[in-house]
């Protein structure tokens, strides 16, 4: 991160220094670069402007368009942004330079939304630096407003006294923004002239004069602020006038004139005691309690016993900051004397205060006679926590009503008390019925695991809802200490509701072992033991523990039961823990006729998809699945809001087949926008027209936006067909039969391959079938379908599935440039190595051939490729999981050759039964290869790398990659990034490359090694290096970039700036090497002396005395980019 | 003497109540008791703002509603059409929050508007339920949060998900997951994470245009009032109705929008009600200085260390919803804490809370989700909104409710308004 910033930094430096733009050609750079993408660019775009300076932003605003005659967004983002970026501390000097700017570009706007804009800017960045331009403006009806607000922000005497002149002759609603931005500038000066305004006849006038009299607060305006107030019966009017008054109150006590404000509060409190005026006095009575502190507690408590329960309300709601011990006893006092309402509702207010103070009157407010009183009284000793009065409580709840029994469980669910459990379970023997079920909610709510055989005492009361209360405190009470009684309690229960207790307490318990397994076996073991009616009492309780032995006993059960077994088995399997019920409940739904059966199962199969942690691609199969067992609408719109959840670019063609049925289209078209919009890369036509479609078919509150987001997208989707479908459904188009290989078909003429092909054609008709929307091999041995297409780079989609044939032969598989091929097989076919999974690179020899993991479906289900293939290396995901990475392709056809550059794609037959369907392709766009000059060719050089391919290479194929035609060593995770190597020896050559380096970079070139021990000593290293980066500052010269390691120096200071590419070329001949860096000759040496005499580093270098070997790329773990490699071999004439 | 015949309920009450000498009013929340709701006491309530939001309300609360307010001829057709015979129908809601008969007035308008409706409804004596963001500016939160209270009004925000229904992409209410939080089986502090890959979008495609061209404005809507306190800008369709959350001068986006819908309960179960953050730190392309943009992502931290990160184009997937340093939660009360469940039943419930709000306004107490947590969540989508307007990150002292150390940011807490539309208080 810090060098991002650090590069960033230096590139604008530089551009600066050297920069012979003209200001209008840096604002048109400028403005393209707008808006920033994140901060960093931000503060390198401001940093742009500041350095284009005021003239720049002058000549920036004087580029707005008039509204509706251009675009003026790039210069709002720039200006905007400019001056968003100047108001944080630090930015002092660009701040003014901004006011500047603006403040001469306002004198040459025409257009009034322009002038508008600055002056918003001004708003923003204005200090009193300001003042002086924005006031011409509050003479000006339009802009008078804007304006306005600007100097309220300035905040300073000289804007208000700006302001203050402006009024003078100020009309309309000019005079409106000026005297309320007096008023919120609290500018004193103002009040004499804004008085008269306060008797306006102009209502809204009058209302801004009452409120800047009142903010200013100069008590000279007392009499017209009580006046106006008065005038309204301290109730709301337009004209504000209580508020004002109130404010004003408010503002000299804030100014230390607290008595003035006391006696305003005094007078508004004896004066508003209609019912209608309540709010007016709640807040003069808010008003004195926040003047007098703690000795409103008088006040408050007489408020407390208002006859409006409103204001008695708010009094006690005050109250609360005020709660002392000497208080509390003030209100314990008034709390006896008062009427019921009010005891109660003091009793509350302590016990939320944790007025511990009261504890003693609350205690004995338990035994009021009056309702309210003693709830309250409840309530308050459960907030408040107290141990002494327990026993009180529950001598409450023994005696006490249905609503009593309420408020003392409420209570004891809260409250701290040591023995808590202890006193409840003692005193449950003697609790009537609705009490003991009330204690026995709370010793389950609060866990009392110790009191569990207090709890089993009543598991079995007469009482149906003292026996409920029992059996669901249970559950978080229970251990594994309690199973047999439970177990045995589960067998003789038999109420829907109670069982489902029991179960749960069961499930619980059983949740005390650790081990899974045993959990399960636990249950088996008691399920075993009880009679056949009972067992379905426990399916329940395994979908709650799963794994694969209760999932058995349950599908079992399932399969052999009577109706009520089968119920339960399939209510327990819809409901299963984990992932694993899934393919018994695919199995279900497929299989049954029973449409309940169907329903419970195929929701259970939807809900279990939508909780795995399957890959996307994965659940969409899965789903798939699911659509075709789905019989009511219900059921597809469950599978469509699955769908989408699965951002892939299948998914999104799939919901896109339900756009046009009535009962699935809104859902369908809320899977497409969602999945669509995930993802920029999910371009091209089809994209486009089921956007298009669901554009026209949303409904609901937010399509509004939706519509536009989904407009948005498409407007910024690139051009291009992007991913096209290479089966459409139907019938063979796009497809042939095969003709031999592509060497083969390369020689063959042109008639021979049209005769060839047509017998080939014929063969594929008979082999080849579609089925509902599924290509089919019918045939037997081997007949591949091909696309009449050749392809280069590409990405692609394809279900397939392979039938169980019975004798384990399943296989096919995908060639790419006509080459096999991406492996497809039955993995339960040992002998030849199935075993590995599908997706390998099969025929590959040097390269990985095995997948990285099995990833396929079971035989006879659906599996999804994804491959991408990109120059010689491919990449696939099986069912989202990636099994082969980037490896290289190898030309099966010719070892010697290096994969075709395009060629046909085809679906393998291979004598077993394999059905394709979904595939889709995407070309990508490929680079260019790098040809040698006319003269290299003359000189007889040879190309290594054209950025197509690896095969000149061997070694570290892995970390050494290709990417948009370059070769790239990639910083890896672990280790020094590895060497790669030619495949044959040079001893003399001319070696021209390109490089590019990452901060701090280092790789070397090896030169005359062998393949193995370290090659800057076996054989020769040219180094590769960042050698000006910080943490190379201390080294040898003769390590620095161009020095052959170890023995021979080369001159530093010519390498190219990072990020660009440095051109490099290596001449050895017999014991003379030469390095030309970007056209300077570094390194012109003979290593005849240090073979003689030893090297600069002293160590031993055997490699000084080959003389031929591989030449190499040596990573040291960074990141390093090389292309055009080429050579020429001064060893063959 | 005639007959009055739009004669109200508190008329009928005035009238009946005046032969009685020992009383003058009787409030009507003595009226009956709990849980009995008499034609004559069921609360009454007038809806500001009647758009598709506002037309949500008439149902809410069991309550009568008396009139509609809107400055658009036509959502008022809509509505009377809606509600039915004898509601009132106003232009100005200044003259709604005077009437007698009104006990509650509920604020749908756009976001610029609530402070200002809100305020002034409390100064007369109305109890409020708004709309949610609750507020446009901190500023102007903090002013109405003096007004509720110095009126000893009782206000809802209309978001309820920190009491209940299931929490959006959650699967859970919020009560298990503040009982979680609260057990401390998570540890302390934690980070929640609140985006697409945990259930929750933020729908970042609602953004502004611009480059708008000026329109004539038509001829049902009355856009200066429609703009109120906010700047005067040329009218286009796209800045108002629905699309209005597009534009800084009303809103904040997606934001905006769903932001305190999503950040409330979090605040309500990391027990952060009476606080803010320290910080807020944007990942975010610039924004226009008009129309909202989009945004990647942004992260609040509390003092103690507890951070919210808002996630918001949802590329990660499969991430905790809330982690801590000893477990994390994912949608579904899913959790790495083995046996979960059982381990919470131990701990004591969250406090109850009081989530009826016509119990709330009857018995005068503070309803669960008020205007001072809900000042709080909403200070939390402001202090994002600023952020990502000025293009940085900034520091915030949470009693001051100021950002420390930068003029341009406190510039937007407090934004002037347009005459005469001010929050006085």
């Amino acid at each position: 991160m810090l060098l991002a910033v650090a590069s960033m930094h230096t590139i604008a430096m530089a551009q600066r220094e050297n920069d012979q733009r003209t200001r209008t050609t840096k604002i048109a750079d400028l403005l393209a670069q707008m808006p920033a993408k994140d901060s960093l660019q931000l503060t390198a775009n401001m940093s742009e402007i500041a350095g284009i300076g005021k003239e720049g932003l002058i000549e920036m605003a004087t580029m707005l368009a008039a509204p509706g005659k251009g675009d003026n967004t790039s210069l709002e983002y720039a200006m905007g942004g400019f001056s968003y970026y100047v108001s944080q501390p630090g930015r002092e000097e660009w701040r003014q330079m901004s006011v500047d700017a603006y403040c001469q570009a306002l004198q040459q706007a025409d257009q009034e939304e322009h002038k508008a804009f600055l002056i918003r800017q001004l708003q923003m960045v204005g200090k009193d630096d300001a003042v002086s331009c924005l006031k011409g403006y509050l003479s000006d009806e339009r802009l008078c407003g804007p304006a306005a607000k600007a100097l309220i922000n300035i905040h300073t005497s000289a804007a208000s006294e700006v302001l203050l002149q402006a009024l003078q002759n100020a009309q309309g609603e000019c005079r409106l923004s000026l005297v309320e931005a007096l008023g919120d500038a609290r500018y004193t000066k103002a009040v004499t002239t804004l008085t008269p305004l306060a008797g306006s006849e102009d209502g809204k006038l009058r209302k801004l004069a009452l409120y800047a009299l009142a903010n200013i607060a100069d008590p000279a305006s007392e009499a017209v602020l009580a006046s106006a107030a008065q005038k309204g019966s301290y109730t709301f009017g337009n004209d504000n006038a209580t508020s004002a008054y109130l404010l004003y109150a408010q503002r000299l006590a804030e100014n230390s004139k607290q008595q003035q404000a006391e006696k305003i509060a005094q007078s508004l409190l004896d004066g508003t005691r209609q019912d209608l005026q309540v709010h007016t006095r709640t807040a003069a009575l808010e008003l004195m309690t926040d003047i007098q502190g703690e000795k409103s507690v008088a006040l408050l408590t007489d408020a407390a016993a208002d006859k409006n329960p409103e204001y008695r309300a708010a009094a006690l709601k005050y109250a609360a900051d005020y709660i002392t011990p000497a208080t509390t006893a003030m209100w314990v006092k008034k709390a006896k004397r008062a009427d019921p309402e009010v005891e109660a509702a003091i009793i509350t207010m302590l016990g939320k205060n944790n007025a511990k103070a009261a504890m003693p009157a609350v205690i004995k407010a338990l035994r009021s006679r009056n309702d309210q009183v003693k709830l309250a009284a409840i309530d308050a000793v459960g907030s408040m926590g107290n141990e002494e009065a327990l026993p009180k409580l529950l001598k409450t709840m023994r005696k006490g009503d249905k609503k009593e029994i309420d408020a003392v469980k409420e209570a004891l669910f809260i409250m701290e008390a040591k023995n808590l459990t202890n006193a409840v379970a003692d005193a449950l023997p003697k609790m009537p019925a609705d009490a003991q079920a009330a204690s026995l909610a709370v010793l389950g709510n609060r866990a009392a695991s110790e009191k569990i055989n207090n709890v089993f005492s009543f598991v079995k009361d007469e009482n149906a809802t003292v026996r409920m209360a029992a059996l669901t405190a249970l559950e978080p009470m229970a251990t594994k200490e309690n199973l047999p009684r439970l177990f045995s309690l589960l067998q003789e229960t038999s109420q829907a509701e109670e069982v489902s207790a029991v179960q749960n307490a069961i499930v619980a318990a059983v949740r005390d072992y650790e081990d899974r397994a045993q959990q399960a076996d636990l249950v088996l073991q008691q399920m075993e033991a009880v009679p056949a009616e009972k067992k379905p009492l426990y399916f329940s309780i395994l979908a709650n523990i799963g794994g694969g032995k209760a999932l058995n006993t349950v599908a079992t059960a399932f399969n052999s039961g009577d109706a009520a077994t089968k119920e339960a088995a399939v209510n327990a399997l819809a409901e299963w823990s984990d992932v694993s019920a899934a393919s018994e409940l695919y199995r279900i739904s497929q299989a049954t006729s029973n449409s309940a059966y169907l329903d419970q199962a195929l929701k259970g199969y939807i809900r279990t998809i939508s909780l795995s942690e399957y890959p996307d691609e994965q659940k969409l199969l899965k789903l798939q699945d699911a659509m075709k067992l789905a019989k009511t609408p219900e059921q597809q719109q469950l599978i469509l809001k699955e769908v989408a959840q699965a951002h892939t670019f299948p998914a999104l063609v799939f919901a896109g087949r339900y756009l046009n049925e009535p009962a699935l289209q809104q859902d369908a078209a809320q899977a497409v926008m969602n999945i669509a919009l995930s993802d920029k890369n999910f371009q091209g036509d089809i994209v486009r027209e089921l956007l298009n479609k669901t554009i026209d078919v949303i409904k609901g509150p937010d399509s509004e936006y939706q519509i536009k987001a989904m407009q948005k997208f498409l407007a910024e989707m690139p051009q291009g067909e992007g991913f096209v479908a290479l089966f459409n459904g139907n019938d063979l188009t796009g497809w042939k039969g095969l003709v031999d290989n592509p060497i083969e078909r390369a020689k063959m003429t042109r008639e021979i391959l049209a005769q060839k092909q047509k017998a080939a054609d014929e063969q594929m008709r008979k082999d080849w079938k579609v089925e509902n929307g599924e290509i089919v091999f019918v045939g037997k041995g081997f007949d591949n379908l091909t696309t009449t297409k050749k392809y280069g780079d590409i990405e692609m989609f394809v279900d397939w599935k392979i039938y169980d044939d019975g004798n384990k032969n399943g296989d096919a598989g995908i060639y790419l440039r006509g080459t096999p091929q991406v492996q497809m097989w039955d993995t339960s076919r040992v002998k030849d190595g199935a075993q590995v999974g599908s997706g390998g690179l099969y025929n590959n020899q040097i390269n990985p051939s095995k997948p990285l993991k099995v990833a396929d479906n079971p035989l006879g289900e659906w599996n999804n490729f994804h491959i991408i293939m990109q120059g010689d290396r491919v990449t696939v995901y099986l069912n989202g999981e990636l099994v082969t990475d980037n490896v290289i392709l190898e030309n099966y056809w010719d070892k010697g050759l290096p994969i075709f550059p395009e060629e046909q794609i085809e679906l393998q037959a291979h004598g077993s039964r394999v059905a394709y369907r979904n595939i889709y392709i995407r070309e990508l766009p490929r680079p260019e290869p790098f040809k040698l000059s006319t003269a290299e060719q003359k000189e007889g050089f040879k190309v290594l790398f054209d950025g197509t391919n690896m095969h000149q290479w061997q070694g570290n194929t892995t970390d050494y990659v290709i990417e948009n035609g370059e070769l790239v060593v990639h910083e890896p995770k672990f280790g020094s990034g590895g060497n790669l190597y030619t495949k044959e020896e040079y001893g003399d050559f001319v070696f021209r490359f390109e490089f590019k380096l990452t901060p701090g970079a280092n790789n070397g070139l090896g030169i005359r090694t062998p393949l193995e021990g370290d090659a800057a000593y076996e054989g020769m290293e040219v180094q590769i290096l960042d050698n000006d980066a910080d943490i190379y500052k201390t080294l040898h010269e003769y390590q620095y970039h161009g020095s052959v390691y170890g023995i021979m120096p080369a001159k530093r200071g010519y390498l190219k700036p990072l990020g660009e590419w440095n051109y490099e070329e290596v001449i050895v001949k017999g014991p003379k090497i030469k390095v030309i860096l970007n056209g300077t000759t570094i390194l012109d040496g003979d290593i005849s002396g240090a073979r003689k005499n030893g090297t600069l580093d002293g160590k031993d270098h055997p490699g000084l005395k080959r003389d031929k070997g591989y030449i190499g790329f040596l990573g040291h773990g960074s990141t390093v980019w090389f292309r055009n490699i080429r050579i020429k071999d001064l060893n063959k004439k | 003497m005639s007959l009055d015949t739009t004669s109200s309920r508190r008329d009928f009450l005035k009238k009946s109540m005046a032969t009685v000498a020992a009383f003058t009013i009787v409030p009507r929340f003595v009226l009956g008791g709990r849980g009995y709701v008499a034609p004559s006491d069921q609360l009454t309530k007038a809806i500001i703002g009647i758009g598709s939001m506002g037309r949500n309300h008439i149902p809410y609360g069991d309550t009568r509603v008396m009139a509609v307010c809107d400055v658009d001829r036509n959502h008022l057709k809509q509505a009377a059409e809606m509600v039915g015979k004898g509601v009132k129908t106003f232009a100005d809601y200044r003259e709604v929050i005077q009437l007698p008969e009104v006990d509650i007035v509920h604020i749908a308008t756009p976001p610029h508007w609530h402070g200002i409706i809100a305020a002034d409804a409390a100064r007369a004596g109305k109890d409020i339920w708004c709309e949610k963001p609750m507020t446009r500016t901190i500023g102007e939160g903090k002013r109405l949060v003096e007004a509720v209270q110095q009126h000893g009004r009782i206000f809802r925000l209309n978001t309820w998900f920190r009491f209940e229904d299931i929490f959006y992409g959650m699967g859970t209410p919020v009560k298990p997951i503040k009982k979680l939080v609260d057990s401390g089986l998570l540890g302390w502090p934690l980070k929640v994470t609140v985006g697409r890959g945990t259930g929750f979008d933020w729908k970042f495609y609602w953004v502004g245009k611009t480059n708008l061209n000026p329109m004539p404005v038509p001829p049902e809507l009355d856009y200066n009032m429609w703009l109120g306190p906010a700047p005067y800008r040329p009218y286009n369709p796209h800045r108002v109705h629905q699309t209005f959350r597009g534009y800084w001068d009303y809103d904040g986006g997606g934001l905006g929008d769903m932001g305190q819908h999503y950040l409330d309960p979090v605040q309500y179960f990391l027990g952060k009600d009476n606080t803010s953050p320290v910080s807020v730190e944007i990942d975010a392309p610039q924004q226009h200085p008009d129309a909202v943009g989009t945004w990647r992502r942004i992260t609040y931290t509390y003092a103690d260390g507890c951070q919210i990160v808002l996630d918001g184009e949802g590329k990660a997937e499969n991430i905790p919803y809330i982690e801590g340093p000893k477990g994390k939660l994912y949608p579904g009360f899913r959790s790495d804490i083995p046996d979960l469940q059982r381990k919470l039943a131990a701990f004591p419930d969250p406090e109850p809370q009081v989530t009826d709000f016509i119990e709330a306004v009857k018995e005068r107490k503070k309803f669960a989700l008020n205007e001072e947590n809900g000042h709080r969540s909403c200070t939390l989508v402001n202090m994002g909104k600023a952020a990502l307007h000025l293009g940085r990150s900034l520091r915030f002292d949470p009693v001051k409710q100021e950002f420390i150390d930068d003029d341009g940011a406190n510039r937007l807490i407090n934004q002037p308004m347009r005459s005469d539309w001010t929050m006085v208080l």
